[in-house]
């Protein structure tokens, strides 16, 4: 702040001249001063949205910018387990979590096994969590949104990066299409190790890839239409001469959107989208005397559509309304054999869910109060049961100046859809069914919070929540789950806390600190227990310092530290004869055991330099760098323990390369 | 082994490692196990223990020494006698395939254990060895017939090895008999539970996905595996030639359910377990009313030597 009043004095006098006919014309360089914003900002809504500039800047997990990792750092927000992709949002399950890619919903958002997320941060513009207030203009998830937008391609200027990190090599163009009217586009990521596998000649391999393309173009002055395209895939498979199987998982989306703009007071926006998940198995024979080709995939079909409009009706008065509607097929377990021509095919029967909404919501700004007041409406039908949900929500806001509000929330939310793991090779893939018996997962959300500057450059923000679900289908057996044979028992879930951040803020260093206390437990069966990702202390510090800042060079030296209390486990110390007298471990249902304590501290140091035709940038990074052992699973052997290590120390290291620009 | 092929390609990436892990735990309430299979091929015999504090594959129960056991057959009381104290109470009684059977076990100072399950009929098969190669033997399964009680079909196997040549394993005339310990197949509707790429010896084998210790179908796929081929380790050469004898088992409910759930537990524990981070907290199926383990009914049929 003090940068750009320092620079606003200096070309006062400069401005003033200017005005004067007689006076000598100066030409001035364009002066561009940069302050490091906060880590987290706080929306009017009570969103927290995450400064994607500085997703470079901070450590990496095997060299990729990954948004997800950026968002756990959001207090109330967690991975689940070391390491993971997840996004559990106040003692909420992975699936409760809607993930929107430029309005689509996306179903499976993780490449190597949970390990990264599907997006790349080459391509992504913008990252917003809604943790406690959702717009009514969204819907079918019972805790959390996270959305997520892809940069618009620059519309003046050709543009090309590339980056090399340990496990990837992406690549990213974009441009004006026509220039200041339309741009488009392309980010693309590979896992490299893959050709180095199959160079070495190695009979298994795994790999994936993503592309994820954008086109947008202005119709009119007030219409832009915008076309986006995402795909990628995971694969595993092992193969020999005339022999191979594998399985994989892969994700398609794309969308189409009308931004429009009818006058001062009414704008809207139209997206047509269609989202697509694939997971299969394989396995081929050929010899002589036979062929062998069988096949088993489940597959997840969505097209939707979503009408939004806000209107200015007032000064201290505005309506936002629309509609959405959505039909989904689930293909379970379809499984073709073609034995020497002869086809055996067998389907389990298709699942459908179509989803239609209406919403409204009522915004005043009456002096230093705003309320956010709406309704949804939902209908929700999977073919043999239709089920409604009316989900009032409202906030309340009070701000003192710029930087101190409070506000209060209430919302309601359900959810037509399940998400569980079946396990290919003991490796987990994921499933959605749609809801089951006419029951819906249903939740209630209070949350009262505040933010204030304490200091220049401290801010604190305080938010609490009180949470209540219930119809929450608790898989015990997934295999049964999915071939519709029970392998379930209905639930209800509780959860509350507090979450409290200071951010300190000057020109060359950022410094976040949060702390969330949590207490997030299920009901079932007559027993209550602790959910699995229940962690009732997190506290997490980020800190990013500029060693060095010039015009065309910039080093950041970067650290994120974590200590949070260790998750609940399903095991126990109990053992009982099976039929032959051997030992069987007594895991219950429900959790009996939390893992020891969780700690890791990351360091990153970016070294950023203007080149003549663009910007290079490396990064180093070491994950875990005090080598802690954080378990993410623990298993019984020989009459001891033993835990699996997902993340000890690991260092990488990233090169980008961008040319062109703005 | 190629699915551990396939994670190590994958933990090579990511650095994993396996480390001891020291576990604190309250002490544990010891509850009431029973375990009790119902055959015709077998006598019926009780197993009665305490679970205990887990120290490894050692691990040591103590018997439950004061108990009664009743056995209903479609509603009609066919045992009841005291348990033995040393936890094991074998009877002559054998069950008849299609029947209901009920058990009850009274502790004293315990409480009332108590399940039920029926036996299903002995299944019925077309199986045949079409071929041996050097090293394996070829197997086509073409006819599958079970009553309704049988929710799932095993297939396990003892393979004897005959020489007709000697070599640095064995003399001519020698026999040696083993548990088949992996079966090939390329087929999908063969549950996958246990399956594994592995296209090691894939054009000998028939197929590059290997089910370990055993194949298992369950009810809904009993007609559209056929025809299943699959094969196994050992075949036809120069010095000796192995021998198969292949069981079939009709699964009741109960049984399928403990069976699976147990090998999913082994799987991810132990050994079977290092390596991996997506384990899976298996709990062993139980169908006891106030205690553990199983009661359950099943029926086998053994094919001659193939």
């Amino acid at each position: 702040m003090r940068r750009y009043l320092l620079t606003l004095l200096l070309c006062l006098p400069l401005m003033l001249a200017a005005q004067q006919p007689d006076s000598l014309k100066l030409t001035i360089p364009e002066v561009t001063v940069k302050a490091r914003k906060p880590l987290m900002l706080y929306r009017p809504t009570g969103n927290v949205a995450v400064d994607i500039e500085q997703l470079k800047l901070t450590p990496m997990l095997a060299g990729e910018k990954d948004i997800f990792k950026f968002l756990q750092l959001l207090p109330g927000v967690s991975a689940g387990k070391d390491g993971m992709a997840g996004l559990l949002v106040r003692g909420g399950a992975g699936d409760q979590t809607q993930i929107l890619y430029d309005d689509v919903p996306i179903y499976n958002y993780a490449h190597a096994f949970g390990l990264l997320s599907i997006f790349s941060g080459e391509a992504v513009q913008s990252a917003e969590v809604a943790k406690g207030y959702i717009s009514p203009a969204y819907g079918s998830r019972l805790s959390g949104l996270t959305q997520i937008r892809t940069r618009d391609g620059d519309r003046e200027h050709h543009r090309q990066s590339l980056t090399v990190g340990t496990m990837s090599l992406a690549g990213t163009v974009d441009g004006p299409i026509v220039r200041n009217k339309g741009s488009y586009l392309l980010s693309a990521r590979y896992f490299f190790p893959e050709a180095g596998l199959a160079m070495l000649r190695l009979p298994t391999r795994y790999g994936f890839y993503d592309v994820s393309g954008k086109l947008s173009y202005d119709l009119h002055p007030d219409h832009t239409v915008t076309a986006g395209v995402y795909s990628g895939d995971d694969h595993v498979y092992n193969f020999d001469e005339g022999a191979s199987n594998g399985f994989g998982w892969g994700n398609t989306a794309g969308s189409l959107r009308l931004e429009s703009r009818w006058s001062d007071k009414l704008t809207s926006t139209a997206v047509l989208f269609y989202s697509y998940l694939n997971n299969r198995q394989k396995s081929k024979f050929k010899d002589d005397d036979t062929q062998i080709n069988d096949k088993t995939n489940f597959k997840t079909h969505e097209w939707g559509a979503r009408l939004n409009l806000d209107q200015v009706i007032t000064e201290s008065y505005s309506l936002s309304y629309g509609a959405s509607f959505s039909a989904q097929r689930f293909f379970p377990l379809t499984t073709r054999s073609v034995t020497d021509g002869t086809v055996n095919e067998r389907s389990y029967p298709t699942q459908k869910l179509m989803s239609t909404a209406i919403y409204l919501n009522n915004r005043l700004n009456i002096g230093s109060w705003r309320a956010d007041i709406g309704v949804r409406g939902a209908v929700y039908d999977n073919g043999r049961h239709t089920a409604m949900s009316l989900e009032p929500r409202a906030q309340l806001s009070r701000y003192f100046g710029q930087d101190n509000a409070l506000w209060f929330s209430a919302t309601m939310n359900s959810q037509p859809l399940v998400l569980f793991n079946r396990y290919y090779y003991s490796m987990p893939i994921d499933f959605w069914a749609p809801f089951r018996d006419n029951k819906l997962q249903r939740a209630w959300q209070l949350s009262i919070g505040g933010r204030t500057r304490l200091h220049e450059h401290l801010m604190l923000s305080i938010e609490s929540y009180y949470k209540q679900m219930r119809n929450l289908p608790l898989i015990y057996d997934s295999d049964d789950f999915l071939l519709e044979r029970g392998g379930f028992v209905y639930g209800t879930g509780r959860a509350f806390g507090v979450e409290t951040m200071l951010q300190w803020q000057t020109e060359r260093l950022t410094l976040t600190a949060s702390y969330t206390y949590t207490n997030s437990r299920r009901r079932s069966d007559g027993v209550t227990y602790p959910f699995e990702y229940d962690i009732p202390h997190d506290f997490n510090i980020f800190a990013g310092y500029d060693v060095l800042k010039r015009s065309d060079r910039r080093h950041t030296l970067s650290l994120n530290v974590a200590w949070r209390t260790g998750l609940p486990y399903r095991l126990t110390n109990e053992a009982y004869p099976d039929t032959d007298g051997k030992p069987v471990i007594g895991i219950s249902t429900w959790p009996t055991m939390r893992m020891r304590n969780y700690f890791r501290t990351d360091i990153g140091y970016c070294m950023e330099r203007q080149k003549r035709n663009g910007v290079r940038t490396w990064q180093l990074s070491v994950v875990n760098v005090t080598n802690h052992k954080n378990p993410v699973s623990i298993y019984p052997h020989k009459g001891a323990y033993k835990a699996m290590v997902m993340i000890p120390i690991m260092p990488s290291v990233s090169y980008t390369r961008t040319f062109g620009g703005r | 082994m190629s699915r551990h092929i396939a994670l190590l390609a994958l933990m090579v990436v990511l650095f994993s490692c396996n480390v001891d892990y020291k576990m604190k735990h309250d002490g544990v309430e010891s509850r009431a196990v029973v375990n009790a299979l119902l055959s015709p091929q077998e006598d019926f015999t009780v197993k009665l223990f305490w679970s205990g504090v887990y120290s490894g594959d050692s691990t040591r129960f103590r018997p439950v020494a004061n108990a009664r056991i009743r056995l209903t057959e479609d509603g009609d009381k066919v045992l009841d006698l005291a348990a033995s104290p040393d936890g094991t109470t074998p009877t002559a009684f054998r069950p008849t395939a299609g029947r209901s059977y009920r058990l009850e076990v009274d502790i004293p100072g315990y409480g009332r254990l108590s399940a039920s399950t029926e036996v299903p009929a002995a299944p019925s098969v077309d199986i045949r060895s079409p071929k041996k190669n050097e090293r394996y033997s070829h197997f086509e399964l073409s006819r599958i017939e079970t009553d309704p009680n049988t929710t799932g079909l095993w297939i396990t196997g003892k393979s004897k090895v005959v020489w007709h040549h000697s070599d640095k394993y064995g003399f001519i005339g020698d026999t040696l008999s083993y548990k088949v310990d992996s079966y090939h197949t390329a087929s999908q509707f063969v549950d996958q539970v246990n399956a594994a790429g592995d296209v090691y010896d894939a054009q000998d084998k028939g197929a590059s996905v290997s089910f370990s210790d055993f194949l298992h179908i369950t009810q809904e796929n009993f007609a559209i595996v056929l025809p299943l081929r699959f094969s196994s380790y050992g075949g036809l050469n120069r010095y000796n030639e192995h021998k198969f004898t292949l069981t079939f088992t009709a699964a009741s409910k109960p049984y399928d359910l403990y069976k699976r759930s147990l090998y999913k537990q082994r799987n991810n524990s132990g050994s079977l377990a290092s390596g991996n981070p997506f384990i899976e907290q298996v709990t062993v199926y139980s169908n006891i009313d106030n205690g553990l383990g199983i009661f359950a009914g099943y029926n086998t049929y053994k094919t001659p030597e193939l």
